[in-house]
């Protein structure tokens, strides 16, 4: 009886494979009033289609929605335009200026609420500080335990400026992020504080020892990476889910101009707070750098070999930058060691 | 920079997919080649035009991003698993994000408003019936209307060959008896 139903599905299975392939089904095994109804749900179903607007619509969202926008090929100048099909140049540059200029905008809202965020953890601490320590000097020249708002909007300004720099590295390293959504830009912000903490983490900082626990303080200036993975990373995504840098293609030639325009400059202010960015944080920037001049020797000196190995993803491209990333992850763990062993 | 040698509309998928890992254009013929499908997918498990569309820009979006992770041989299978779960993610959000209403216009071949509306009957016959099958058997429908063969889809769901014909068969068998159209009939139609 099962061997008589295994039969039957196969040959059913097999007739509808056929009548897919376009081809008349003359299978004996067949029981005909099924294959009727096979051909009976395709039919009804066969009516629908798309229409030639929705369907270039939709591409054109594809193309500003993706965030593949940093791989070089895609503004590849050896590509040419009647095999681009729909798409302009021109909407591709378009979208290109809006997506940086929102991944500038993103990456700075995101770095300073993380800021503000992490200075009322800073203040929780300060709270909790000793009474001997209480409005000494910090490593920094501010007074321990007393929080202004110049001193909160000087780090804000300052992480929003690290923000964009943490946005251009989500943008690189997305595809390759596990999971999704919030849990995506979670494990984001722990994969900074694993890379970068080293930054932070420094022994020789005596804040770490002014301040109450050094539990508390390693654990305080930890959440600021964490808030800065999540923040501007979600805010990132929660624009180009709503396609906020694709609209630009959608306005006016007078109103489209100056917001390209607007945005291009706005691009430009994100490319020079990452140059500096990167100057101040350079023993961060190490890692970083190491790794993009991996990157583009892979893809560009070897013709992208390592990505086209038969190996997981981990050991493919993005797997150049690990061995930085561990490098980076080593000085971390060695950082916040030696501040919780001296105290 | 080396330059690409793109192939053409015609290419495979294989050969399509290994070339959209380093160029859009050829993912745009892909795009082009399965967007009908997955639309009608969309429309099929969403029961709404727009959402439909909203779906499957997300889709592709998801698609386009992950190009680089899809084995060559086996894109459509991949695409559609990615479609799966942008309809299970769009029943789980509380609420839709942007629209593309103002573009949607389902169009259909069939020639007059008789055909139309035989069609939409049809259609409609379809979808209730499709909703007394299990959702496993129902997915599987769904997917064979969408063009997946059935080594495809059991590539889809991550089951065996065999699971996959006799989920199938048990679908197709209910189907039959509930939409309850008398054979004649239908080979008099055909």
């Amino acid at each position: 009886m099962g061997n008589d139903l295994d039969h039957k599905a196969a040959e059913l299975s097999v007739a509808w494979d056929t009548l897919l392939a376009g081809n008349p089904v003359d299978r004996v095994g067949v029981e005909p009033e099924l294959i009727q109804t096979v051909r009976q749900i395709t039919a009804a179903e066969s009516g629908v289609s798309i229409n030639a607007d929705l369907e270039n619509l939709i591409w054109t969202n594809v193309i500003a929605g993706t965030s593949e926008l940093w791989r070089p090929e895609f503004a590849a100048p050896s590509v040419p335009q009647a095999e681009a099909g729909a798409v302009s140049r021109g909407n591709v540059i378009s979208c290109w200026i809006m997506r940086l200029a929102w991944m500038v905008a993103a990456g700075f809202a995101g770095g300073f609420a993380a800021g503000v965020v992490s200075r009322l953890a800073m203040r929780v601490a300060g709270f909790l500080t000793v009474d001997r320590n209480r409005f000494m000097l910090t490593d920094n020249g501010n007074r321990v335990g007393k929080i202004t708002l110049e001193g909160t909007l000087f780090l804000g300004v300052l992480t929003g400026a690290l923000g964009i720099v943490t946005i251009l590295i989500y943008v690189l390293l997305r595809n390759r992020l596990p999971f999704s959504g919030w849990r995506r830009s979670l494990g984001y912000g722990v994969m900074l504080l694993a890379v970068f903490g080293y930054v932070l983490m420094d022994p020789a900082n005596e804040d770490y020892h002014l301040f109450g626990s050094a539990w508390l303080n390693v654990a305080t200036f930890s959440s600021l990476y964490i808030f800065l993975g999540l923040f501007t990373s979600q805010i990132y995504e929660w624009g180009m889910k709503r396609g906020l840098p694709a609209r630009a293609l959608s306005f006016q030639p007078a109103v489209r101009i100056p917001v390209l325009g607007t945005a291009a400059v706005l691009a430009g202010i994100g490319f020079l707070v990452s140059v500096s960015a990167m100057i101040v944080g350079a023993p961060g920037m190490i890692v970083v750098g190491l790794g993009a001049v991996a990157w583009l020797v892979n893809r560009f000196a070897l013709k992208d070999r390592l990505a086209s190995l038969p190996a997981p993803g981990l050991v493919q491209t993005w797997g150049m930058l690990v061995v930085p990333g561990i490098i980076g992850v080593i000085l971390t763990a060695r950082g916040i060691t030696e501040i919780l062993l001296n105290r | 920079m080396t330059g690409i040698v793109l192939p053409g509309e015609e290419a495979s998928d294989d050969q399509l997919v290994r070339a959209a890992q380093h160029a859009l254009p050829a993912f745009e013929h892909l795009y082009r080649r399965y967007v009908n499908d997955v639309f009608r997918f969309c429309c099929r498990r969403l029961n709404s035009e727009t959402d439909a569309a909203d779906a499957t820009s997300a889709i592709f979006t998801r698609a386009l991003a992950n190009i680089g992770a899809c084995q060559a041989q086996s894109f459509r299978p991949w695409l559609f698993t990615i479609a799966r779960n942008v309809v299970t993610d769009h029943y789980r959000a509380a609420r839709p994000v942007e629209t593309l209403d103002e573009s949607i216009e389902v169009t259909d071949e069939a020639v007059g408003p008789e055909e139309l509306a035989i069609a939409g009957d049809e259609r409609q016959s379809l979808t209730a019936a499709l909703r007394q099958l299990t959702d496993e058997q129902r997915s599987i429908i769904e997917l064979r209307l969408a063009g997946l063969s059935a080594n495809e889809i059991a590539a889809a769901l991550g089951k065996l060959r065999n699971a996959i014909d006799q989920m199938q068969y048990r679908a197709v068998a209910r189907l039959r008896k509930l939409l309850a159209v008398p054979v004649l009939q239908m080979e008099e139609a055909r």
